[in-house]
């Protein structure tokens, strides 16, 4: 499946590591923050696995880039604004065209907070209206947790940004000479989610809606809109898929990601049948065929409680009027 | 009483807030132990002077919280009381606390007999890294405690849920496991209601939203009053409390009052007859 694609550009991926040299670049980040490039002129930022922590300086998600005649046009910017940093010297490597603008996909820390970077160098970071709202919402409040977690001096200099240009809809970016097609996906893994798919290569960045061999995480989702979004996916001639977390993939990723969902919400529609308590629905809700994947121990169990708690309250909200409000 | 408890759990949450925005975020120092500054401050306020049994040999009270709660804005919390409801000695009062939220007062059980086992769940917030305790008040002035340190997964917090607000206050009653007659029967009430905390923002105006949260709910049976729960935005969304009571004779209702922080009133109930 994936790694058939993955295997021809490990050279070139070495060689890029062995290359980016920046001297800000802590050691232990240094080989993930090379370009992977996935397609021709299409490029992966690979994020590493696991939980945010010091020492991975919380560097957890993908981003990546798209070069045109004219220009680059970045997506997602990583988790803090000397990410972004590492982010754009990283570009550089592999192209002295002019970054012409960044796009943050959905509200995740390990995507939004490198834009301050971007913005220094004059670079307009694109966001959909939802989602800007949802991160000035909550994203003072995780910046602080960050700090405490993550420490002062890789969280220096970052901050809450104001996207330069906001959006509804989706749209066609033209301005790095190569279409992309930015989709606005409504709620779906949270609000205001977009992606962005190179038309020419067939490469879709698909941002919050896709992990790979990691737990998509429910937290903000709508599960409806959701797989409206992953079903919609499918009328896109895609070749190669970005995924918010994990290795480049095939358009087959979409289908593994629909199958959590389903059975995620399978297994806690049972669990409530049976009348399973809160405190159980963690460990029973063990899906075993997901076992191996990235955060199964943390997201899952979450997800699980989630999913719960949902269809709990949905069933409460159908339960004949006992009780109206008087 | 009831005017000055609930004056008492005002004053309580503004107190330790202020100290609480001054600490850093992150682990707190190793232990596991019992203590902690927010709790010693709030037992002078509480229990001022009195002895509390913490001993798990011989206190009357247990607490049972996951080490490690899947999801911080539900974290399910199970009190189990070791010595029955009687007449002669019971289960006066519970506390449940969480040292570490702005208001760590989460509720405030006053119980009565008839519920056969002073036995409860329900399902907390725990915002960071915290222990969560109960403290338990028998009938004869004695105080029995427990508590779990319990950590929460990290990551942003969830966005406010904001659908079906025509049916907050809508009140629910379950019988999980049937009617016992003569004994101990578990029930649960649910009131659907946001019970906003105060401290999340408004995404389509970056204003906050305003705490409004569930602020009691009085349970009875029949003619007999089980028990006053004073509740906190602690508590999760929709707070539910599982109980016990003893159905008798032929049967009759289970009744749930509840006010809330608007002062808004609601009713529920539910027919318990007898096999």
């Amino acid at each position: 499946m994936t790694m058939h694609r993955a295997a021809p550009l490990l050279q070139r991926r070495s060689l890029l590591a062995a290359a980016a040299g920046a001297p800000w670049v802590a050691a232990s980040a240094q080989a993930a923050d090379a370009a992977v490039e996935v397609e021709a002129g299409v490029y992966l930022l690979p994020g590493q696995p696991g939980q945010p922590t010091a020492a991975n300086a919380g560097r957890i998600g993908n981003a990546g880039f798209i070069v045109g005649r004219s220009g680059v046009m970045v997506i997602d910017t990583g988790t803090s604004h000397r990410h972004g940093q590492v982010l754009l010297a990283a570009v550089a490597q592999v192209t002295p065209l002019p970054v012409r603008l960044a796009l943050v996909t959905h509200v995740r820390q390990e995507f939004v907070f490198g834009a301050s970077a971007f913005q220094a160098r004059g670079i307009p970071v694109h966001m959909q209206r939802d989602a800007a709202a949802l991160m000035a919402a909550r994203c003072e409040g995780c910046l602080k947790a960050m700090r405490a977690e993550l420490g002062e001096e890789t969280m220096r200099d970052t901050r809450v940004f104001k996207p330069d240009q906001l959006f509804d809809e989706t749209h066609v970016v033209e301005s790095i000479g190569r279409p992309v097609l930015v989709q606005h996906h409504g709620h779906a893994s949270g609000p205001g989610d977009s992606s962005a798919f190179d038309v020419r290569s067939g490469t879709l960045f698909a941002g919050g809606l896709l992990d790979n061999k990691r737990i998509p995480d429910i937290q903000d989702s709508q599960l409806d809109g959701w797989r409206q979004a992953l079903g919609g996916l499918r009328s896109l001639r895609l070749s190669t898929i970005v995924p918010g977390h994990g290795p480049a993939a095939g358009p087959e990723l979409i289908a593994s990601n629909e199958r959590y969902l389903a059975q995620l919400e399978r297994r806690c529609a049972v669990l409530l049948k049976e009348g399973a308590a809160l405190s159980e629905v963690p460990d029973a809700a063990a899906l075993p065929e997901f076992s191996r994947w990235d955060q199964y121990d943390t997201v899952h169990r979450r997800n699980a409680s989630i999913m719960f708690l949902r269809l709990e309250r949905r069933l409460l909200l159908d339960e004949p009027g006992q009780g109206a409000p008087r | 009483m009831r005017p000055f408890r609930r004056s008492l759990l005002l004053l309580l949450g503004t107190a330790t807030a202020a100290t609480l925005h001054a600490a850093p975020g992150g682990l707190p120092s190793a232990a596991h132990g019992d203590s902690s500054p927010e709790w010693d401050r709030l037992r002078d306020k509480l229990f001022t002077g009195r002895r509390i049994d913490a001993t798990a040999e011989t206190n009357k009270v247990q607490l049972i919280v996951p080490l490690r709660a899947a999801y911080g804005a539900s974290v399910p919390v199970k009190i189990v009381s070791k010595l029955p409801q009687t007449a002669g000695l019971y289960v006066r009062r519970v506390y449940l606390i969480v040292d570490k939220n702005p208001s760590p007062l989460a509720a405030v059980l006053d119980l009565t007999p008839d519920i056969g086992q002073a036995d409860f769940e329900t399902r907390l917030r725990v915002d960071e890294y915290s222990h969560v305790r109960v403290v338990s008040e028998l009938s004869n002035g004695e105080l029995h405690m427990d508590s779990r340190y319990v950590k929460t997964s990290g990551g942003c917090s969830a966005p406010p849920n904001r659908d079906a607000l025509h049916l907050i206050g809508k009140t629910v009653f379950k019988l999980p496991d049937g009617v016992r007659p003569n004994a101990p029967t578990p029930a649960q009430v649910t009131v659907v209601h946001p019970n906003d905390t105060g401290f999340e923002l408004n995404q389509q105006t970056v204003m906050y939203i305003p705490a409004y949260f569930v602020r009691s709910i009085k349970v009875s049976y029949g003619e007999r009053r089980l028990f006053d729960a004073e509740l906190d935005f602690s508590v999760s969304e929709n707070p539910t409390l599982r109980f016990n009571f003893v159905p008798q004779g032929g049967g009759a209702e289970l009744k749930a009052e509840v006010e809330d922080s608007k002062d808004r009133h609601f009713v529920g109930s539910l027919a318990v007859a007898l096999p």
